[in-house]
């Protein structure tokens, strides 16, 4: 019943157009004051939320999208796909799901794939004729496989929490990963065929395309380089970012030389307001978070669903269900935290495969990612366009259902995730 | 209506001494007949594990569980178990619950500003965790870059020529398995339940350090509770403590062969082997210690000394 | 992302305007070095440590709570400049004048909310300071410091939201319309 009231309270908030940091700070300081009569915890929260060195990837990766937006490297590297997929009707798509699939194996973080991609791909698919919605729906979508694709920084909290080895669980998320990819890039060709009007481009012959492969070898060299580097061991998959930021700054200045040290503070400044402005979101989401994990509300769902004594399959299904909900509100992290620990015993009990478990709760926190009112790539995307929230939306619904198949593939053909590990000798 | 004890931890579930919390939880619970209701919030979901201190002594949360070393700066002397080789044997520990060592520590708790309730004994047995070859000896360490488990005890490794680094616990797997950093220390509990086997392959076995997970609750809280109350909760944490022992030697005798059983080199050191890690690395910990807690911490290590 | 989110937001000449713009700019600049540091720092931390093998150790550390300083100190900016994402279901739906006491809402709810971050945040540095706590790690600094970061970004997120509240108020009595 408080569940009903208190998401109640944030979603009329929500309604009234106040900023969503508003709505979530402001719902949490009433439960916190009708709960606990005291709400000393608020800075505490926000703190806890934000002191976190792996967030700064994303403002990092964001940095590096602005230099190579802002020094034209990105016109070369899209030029490029273009030459090599345009004149295949739908092709740039294909072409972003394909930059999203590359960039999660780089990135562990959602956010920072649908960042890094949607601010170069979005623009280049409007101009090739995409409806704007459709070009957010395969952003919103496409940097959701950043976490499970790995690395993946949520799976390796989930295998800390629930004992899974993290190796096994890289593995399990590849197939799934790649399978989603494909699923998306149908998707989206499908969707762009029978809407007819794109703009196809006629293909520009091999000549062409070289000249233009040649002239996009600085953003092709980027992602072999930054792999390289974290697979060498030079650096971590977080500093990962950083260096990227480096790379694309040293191209701009070395390189291109097209920018001045103006045009880089622009993009250090369009950064900083980024940053604030997703982050006051997270900061929010963790005061939201724990002021309804201190009254158990979390805890009494995952609960009352383990209670219900329902076998593998009926179980499996709830707990899905139950995040799902918990994913329109709550932020990634904090829902492997709360809900992992609660629902352990039982799966051990109903002999669940934690590997199993955990490329399904992947897919589930992709899903949170872009369910409203509280989806963290859908504000990137909103960060990025300036768009309207509902067109963001509209256009990330068919991806939520996609995402629902593949969840429900995984459920039903667990080999799909475990065939990988399995075969590498991980279990047992 | 029951009085409500909210307490945060840190570790995964499945953890034995996880489970020991949740033992003495019950177990408070039924010694205050149902008066006292403890929900125990594990794996960072309530408060995250560098916070809890704060969050406990300014009442955010009633009560939390940290490891000693997490004090850090704040409460340097409580560092005083991980001084390689100073509490390594088990006798000591089951002595230590009632003990002069820890009514000192928990002294200084209270003067900080939170009220000590249990302590759990975690684990003497650590691992040097490595791959290729076994570091067995101080020279091993030369040049390797290595994680280390804070300032405190990092200087010993420092003092055999090792460099630590410094990184976010979730990036510890990662950064072994791409070469980031080429060797780690941890607990031997934890290097199997991290799944460091599959990505080290060469594992020495070495009492080097204690550390404990103590239980605390926030003072004004403690002084709300009755009498009977109070007595419950230090009942409780002294029945926890033999709990934590007894679930940490078996944890710790077990680990070993688990990790062997994954196809790794485990070796325990021999005395030889533990006398020449002791010789390097107790005089530079020692000389840090000391000018970190002065004479507080001499007479810390003296009460110590008479538990051996 | 150049484009103004909210070309309404920045539109006014007036003196609360003004203020908010300096208020916004000067510290969203501070906040944009921050992110400056986190890259030369993490940059260093990975040349130092493979390279020389003498890596940051308090590069972790810092960067944590450097997020925590980009964010507080640039969210006022952010607010300046309309950047932070509302729900536009409902709202959109309205007339101007609905839309204008929305927006005056909206002022007044992070004008709260930024109030209680400020005043708890305060009570945060105030208790990190006597009871002595250190940040955990290799840095051990005050850990009050980093905390002082929470204190700034509520006041001047409550400044900001206040100052466009007068300025949106000021504008509707001197020029009747409704934007
Ligand atoms: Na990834
Ligand atoms: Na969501």
């Amino acid at each position: 019943m408080s569940g009903v009231i208190i998401f109640g309270l944030l979603i009329a908030l929500l309604l009234t157009g106040m900023p969503i940091f508003a709505a979530l700070g402001l719902s949490s300081l009433v439960v916190l004051w009708a709960m606990e009569g005291k709400v000393d915890a608020t800075a505490d929260a926000v703190f806890a939320s934000l002191n976190s060195p792996l967030l700064a990837a994303i403002p990092m990766f964001a940095f590096m999208a602005h230099v190579m937006i802002r020094a034209r490297v990105v016109d070369d590297l899209y030029d490029m796909a273009n030459k090599l997929v345009g004149h295949v009707k739908g092709g740039l798509g294909f072409a972003t799901i394909l930059s999203c699939t590359i960039f999660a194996t780089i990135s562990g973080s959602s956010v920072a794939t649908a960042l890094t991609i949607g601010s170069t791909a979005i623009p280049q698919m409007q101009r090739f004729g995409y409806r704007p919605r459709d070009s957010y729906g395969v952003i919103a979508a496409g940097g959701t496989l950043g976490i499970l694709i790995p690395p993946s920084g949520p799976m390796i909290l989930y295998a800390i929490v629930s004992d899974a080895s993290i190796g096994a669980l890289f593995l399990a998320g590849l197939v799934p990963g790649l399978m989603l990819a494909a699923i998306f890039a149908l998707f989206s060709w499908a969707q762009v065929t029978m809407q007819g009007d794109t703009q196809k481009q006629s293909w520009v012959g091999w000549a062409e395309l070289r000249r233009a492969l040649a002239k996009s070898f600085w953003a092709v060299m980027m992602p072999p380089v930054v792999l390289g580097g974290i697979y060498l061991g030079v650096f971590t998959a977080t500093e990962a970012a950083a260096i990227g930021a480096v790379y694309a700054l040293a191209v701009a200045v070395l390189v291109y030389r097209n920018v001045t040290l103006r045009d880089l503070w622009d993009c250090l400044w369009e950064t900083m307001r980024t940053t604030a402005m997703l982050f006051m979101i997270l900061a929010a989401a963790g005061i939201f978070g724990h002021a309804i994990t201190i009254i158990r509300l979390p805890a009494e769902v995952m609960e009352a669903v383990t209670a219900l004594r329902l076998g593998q399959t009926g179980f499996i299904m709830a707990v899905m269900a139950a995040i799902f909900v918990l994913g329109m509100f709550l932020e990634t992290i904090a829902i492997i935290l709360i809900t992992t620990p609660i629902i352990l015993p039982t799966m051990a009990a109903l002999g669940i495969d934690p590997i199993w478990y955990g490329v399904m709760l992947m897919i589930n926190l992709e899903l949170a990612l872009i369910t409203p009112p509280v989806g963290m790539n859908l504000f990137v995307i909103k960060g990025i366009t300036g768009a309207r929230l509902s067109e963001i939306i509209h256009g990330a619904l068919p991806y939520v259902l996609l995402l629902m198949g593949g969840l429900a593939l995984i459920w039903a053909f667990p080999q799909l995730a475990l065939w990988l590990p399995q075969a590498s000798g991980f279990g047992r | 209506e029951a009085t409500v004890m909210r307490c945060s931890h840190q570790l995964p579930p499945a953890h034995h001494i996880a489970l020991v919390v949740d033992q003495w939880a019950a177990e408070v619970e039924t010694l205050s007949n149902g008066e006292i209701d403890v929900q125990v919030f594990g794996a960072d979901s309530l408060v995250k594990a560098n916070d809890n201190i704060l969050a406990v002594a300014k009442g955010d949360i009633e009560c939390a569980f940290s490891l000693n070393f997490q004090w850090g700066k704040t409460l340097p002397i409580m560092n005083v178990t991980v001084g390689p080789y100073t509490m390594s044997s088990i006798e000591a520990w089951k002595k230590w619950p009632t003990s002069e060592a820890a009514a000192y520590l928990e002294d200084k708790l209270s003067e900080k500003g939170v009220k000590n309730v249990a302590w759990m004994f975690q684990t003497n047995v650590s691992v040097f965790t490595s791959k290729g070859k076994f570091l067995q000896t101080p020279a091993d360490f030369q040049g390797l870059k290595m994680r280390g488990l804070g300032p405190a005890f990092d200087k010993g490794l420092e003092a055999m020529g090792a460099t630590t680094v410094s990184m976010p616990g979730s990036e510890v797997y990662q950064a072994l398995a791409t070469g980031v950093i080429d060797a780690a220390v941890t607990d031997v509990a934890a290097a199997w339940s991290r799944k460091y086997y599959e990505v080290q392959d060469h594992f020495v076995v070495v009492p080097v350090l204690a550390a404990y997970l103590h239980g605390y609750v926030t003072p004004a809280f403690h002084d709300g509770l009755t009498d009977p109350q109070k007595a419950a909760l230090k009942k409780a944490g002294e029945k926890a403590a033999g709990w934590a022992i007894e679930a940490s030697i078996e944890a710790s005798a077990a680990a070993p062969d688990q990790l062997a059983s994954k196809g790794v080199q485990v070796h325990i050191a021999t005395d030889a082997e533990n006398e020449a890690f002791k010789a390097v690395m107790q005089p530079a910990f020692a000389a840090g210690f000391e000018q970190e807690t002065g004479a507080e911490g001499k007479e810390l290590l003296d009460l110590i000394a008479k538990l051996q | 992302m150049t484009t103004p989110r909210d070309p309404r937001a920045t539109a006014s000449k007036g003196a609360a305007a003004r203020l908010a713009k300096w208020i916004g700019l000067g510290f969203g600049a501070l906040a944009a070095l921050m992110i400056l540091a986190v890259l030369i720092l993490t940059a260093a931390n990975v040349i130092g440590r493979y390279f020389l093998s003498a890596p940051l150790r308090g590069a972790e550390e810092a960067t944590g709570y450097l997020v925590v300083g980009m964010v507080m100190l640039g969210a006022a900016e952010a607010y300046r400049r309309g950047d932070h994402i509302r729900i536009d279901l409902l709202s959109e739906r309205l007339g101007p004048a609905g839309q204008w006491w929305v927006e005056q809402l909206s002022h007044l709810a992070v004008i709260g909310f930024a109030a209680v971050l400020m005043w708890t945040g305060w009570h945060t540095v105030a208790f990190s300071r006597m009871f002595g706590a250190y940040s955990p790690g290799y840095l051990q600094v005050p850990l009050w410091i980093p905390q002082t970061a929470l204190i700034a970004g509520g006041a001047l997120l409550a400044t900001m939201a206040a100052l466009r509240l007068l300025d949106d108020v000021h504008r509707k009595i001197t020029h009747g319309a409704p934007r």
